[in-house]
Formats: structure tokens, C-alpha cells, sequence
């Protein structure tokens, strides 16, 4: 029988026990288990994710381990031919102040979310940084996630044109 | 923040974004550019075509519209709607109550008649609230003269359709203004057409209660409700009206 916690080791040598329902919330944690299956239970290796952040995915696993999992939708072309983007609110109050964190924080959660592969927290994250990200000039932007401008004057010169108005905004 | 993030993530995280908030992120650096590029590509059916597609620009605060007005464009009339639509009045003033104040050659591209304006406040009050309408007053817009552009019905559909009803009806409401010589009999009559056939019980409740509802007004409400095909609305209006109407003498 397996057993019902597993060991796994960050990027800074420290040994985190999980259960095996919070690890199996994880694509590749999960995928590491099918592949390890009959070998000997050795800690499993995260060399991307530390300590303290391997600690918040815990703490969102837990919040969120009775969650239906999350349906992948096949996606689509718009016929309509407008742009739609996703619905960017996050309704579950316990997220909202789990995202209430430092940008450093966020980006090192997102980061791992995609590293371990748990598909709602990597969506809670983007959905955080996109929310920030409205009502933003370029200026702010850049100097909130530390980014440079390379882009050219042609380049500023095609955007323009690209977001001018047309004949068919009116 | 010194962690930067991978290119690649930057498509996730803008797949959460409307078109208008792609703008900003298109004037940043050529990696969020880009992604933002591939996005509106891998989303649209005919992406080579999307470069000539409506798009509005933010207009969540003053300061996005003031850089997109510096270095992008002048406003159209999609972004002075969400502005009145999120009731901001300041930003309603930063891009023009109409149009006429636009360049030539912008007013040229956007009109759909030369010569007249694409929006002004007719356009705009509709989808303001209360806030927008004492605005509009002040400007001096809701005039005698004004009244013929005027078609409140995307009001009725607000929050508080209730309030406007009042304020139509001359009652007086709380935050808004009341206001003289604006809103005719003819004008109400419209009014408890569009609500029967909108099947507004509640605003035609309120008016039965104020004794506003008389023979005209009542046979109105049976065509609003005929036409918009409701025989619960019209069954309802028979069961609610007579108490009010009274005989319902139609031949007026």
C-alpha cells in the first residue's frame, strides 16, 4: 500500500513532508510517483521550488483540496471574431488574501505552480498579476516588474498605428 | 522586482486581460509585445484582420487615458461610453462631453457622417448613473431643446431603474437633480410603454400608487406589453390596472 505522505526536498536541502493528496494536486509530483512506482521511496527532488514557497503551495493545496478537479477546456476560435479574454475575478476570499502578498512572493508562487504543474493556483496567480496589471502605463509597468524598454521608435511607431482608431470604431 | 518572468507565462497572464488592457502592455518592451501579439493570434479566427478591429483603450483611471491620449490616440466613442458606464465623471470631461473638440482628421476617420458628431451627451447619459446625470445637467445639456435626442431606456435597465422612473415622473430623488421643462407628457407616456414591455412591475406599481397612471398612460402599457408579446405582463395589468384606471376608457 502507498504510503500516505511523501518526502520531497527543496532547493535549499530541506526535507517537506506531503500527503499523497496534496501531492497528487501537482502534475509532476504526480507524474514523479507513477514513474517511481515499485522503486525505493526516496525523497523526491524540487530543485526549482524552495522552503518557504513549497510552504504557501501547501497552504493553498489544503485551503483548496476538496475542489473538483479542474476540467481542461478544449479551446476554441472565436467565430465572432471578437477578442475574449478569461474572467479574471477571484471570488474565494480565503485567495484573495492568500494573494494579498509581496510581488517577489507571487512571482516565486507562480513560478512554482507552473514548475509543480497545479493548474488552479498557476490560474489564481495569473489572474492576480493581470488584475495589477490594469490600469497601468508602460512606465509603471516596467518599473513594477522590473523591465526594460527596448522597444524602438518604429516599434512604438507600429503599435500606434496597430491601436489607432478606424473607420470601424465608429 | 528583480525575478523576472519567463516569456512564455506572460501569454497566461494576459490571457486574463480584455483587448483594451493589452494596449499598456504593447508600448512596454518587445517581450510583453509580443506575447501579446501571439495571444490576439492564437485567439481569433482571422487575426490578420484584428489590426483593423474596434478596440478601445483603457480607461480604468486618469492616468492610463492621459498617457494613451499623449501617445496613442484620441478617444472614440467606445471609450467615452465604459468611462460614463463606470461613472466617471472627471474622465467623461477629459474625453469630451462630444466629439467636436477632436481633430479634423480624427473626427473625419470616426464619424460616421461627415459633418455629424459621433457621440455627445445623449449618447453618454444613458449609461451613466446618478453621478453622470447631475454632470450632464451642469454642463448644462438636459434642456427644453435637447429633449427630442434624449432615449433614456438604457436607464430603466440599471440597478435602480425605480429612481429614474421617479425622477422622469417629476418625483423628487434622493443625489439627483430634479429638473423643469425636460421630460414632457409624451415623453412619459413612452416611458410606461417601454416599461410594460419590459414587464417593470415594480416601476408600474410605484406609479399606480402615485395615481400617475391615467387612461393613456394605462392603454400604452397594454400595447408595450402586447407588442412585446407578454400575455403574463398583460394579465398582470389586467389584474393590477382597474383598481387604478378605473373604467380603462381606451377612446381617448
Amino acid at each position: 500500500m502507498a504510503s500516505e505522505s511523501i518526502s520531497v526536498t527543496t532547493s535549499d536541502d530541506q526535507t517537506i513532508q506531503l500527503s499523497r493528496k496534496h501531492a497528487q494536486m501537482s502534475q509532476t509530483i504526480n507524474s514523479m510517483l507513477e514513474d517511481s512506482v515499485g522503486a525505493d521511496q526516496e525523497a523526491i527532488p524540487l530543485p526549482n521550488v524552495s522552503s518557504e514557497v513549497l510552504k504557501k503551495v501547501i497552504d493553498w493545496c489544503t485551503h483548496h483540496e476538496n475542489d473538483p478537479a479542474p476540467v481542461e477546456k478544449v479551446k476554441k476560435l472565436n467565430k465572432k471574431r471578437e477578442y475574449k479574454a478569461k474572467n479574471s475575478t477571484i471570488s474565494d476570499e480565503w485567495d484573495k488574501n492568500f494573494v494579498n502578498a509581496e510581488l517577489r512572493v507571487i512571482v516565486d508562487i507562480l513560478l512554482a505552480a507552473n514548475y509543480l504543474d497545479v493548474k488552479g493556483l498557476f490560474e489564481l496567480m495569473c489572474k492576480h498579476i493581470a488584475n495589477e496589471l490594469k490600469g497601468k502605463t508602460p512606465d509603471q509597468i516596467r518599473e513594477r516588474f522590473g523591465i526594460q524598454d527596448d522597444l524602438t521608435e518604429e516599434d512604438k511607431a507600429a503599435m500606434r498605428k496597430a491601436w489607432g482608431a478606424t473607420k470601424n470604431d465608429s | 522586482m528583480q525575478q523576472h518572468l519567463p516569456d512564455d507565462l506572460w501569454i497566461d497572464i494576459f490571457s486574463f486581460l480584455p483587448l483594451a488592457d493589452l494596449c499598456a502592455p504593447c508600448f512596454t518592451s518587445t517581450t510583453l509585445r509580443d506575447a501579446v501579439c501571439h495571444l490576439i493570434h492564437s485567439r481569433l479566427l482571422y487575426p490578420t484582420y484584428w489590426w483593423r478591429h474596434r478596440k478601445q483603450l483603457p480607461v480604468h483611471n486618469m492616468e492610463i487615458a492621459e498617457w494613451w491620449l499623449s501617445n496613442v490616440r484620441e478617444p472614440t466613442e467606445l471609450e467615452v461610453l465604459a468611462a460614463a458606464r463606470t461613472n466617471q465623471v472627471e474622465l467623461v470631461d477629459l474625453l469630451g462631453w462630444d466629439d467636436t473638440h477632436l481633430s479634423a482628421r480624427h473626427r473625419n476617420l470616426t464619424r460616421f457622417q461627415p459633418g455629424l458628431s459621433w457621440w455627445d451627451w445623449s449618447d453618454i447619459l444613458p449609461w451613466g448613473s446618478k453621478r453622470i446625470i447631475t454632470a450632464c445637467l451642469k454642463r448644462g445639456h438636459l434642456t427644453g431643446e435637447n429633449r427630442t435626442l434624449f432615449d433614456c431606456t438604457p436607464l430603466l435597465e440599471k440597478e435602480r431603474p425605480l429612481d429614474i422612473v421617479r425622477w422622469i415622473f417629476q418625483m423628487p430623488v434622493e443625489d439627483l437633480p430634479s429638473i423643469d421643462n425636460f421630460f414632457t407628457v409624451r415623453y412619459q407616456r413612452f416611458i410606461a410603454y417601454e416599461l410594460a414591455w419590459s414587464g417593470q412591475k415594480e416601476a408600474i406599481t410605484m406609479l399606480k400608487q402615485q395615481e400617475l397612471i391615467d387612461p393613456w398612460l394605462g392603454n400604452l402599457m397594454y400595447q408595450g406589453a402586447g407588442e412585446a408579446g407578454s400575455m403574463d405582463m398583460i394579465r398582470w395589468l389586467d389584474m393590477s390596472l382597474d383598481k387604478f384606471v378605473g373604467s380603462m376608457d381606451l377612446s381617448i
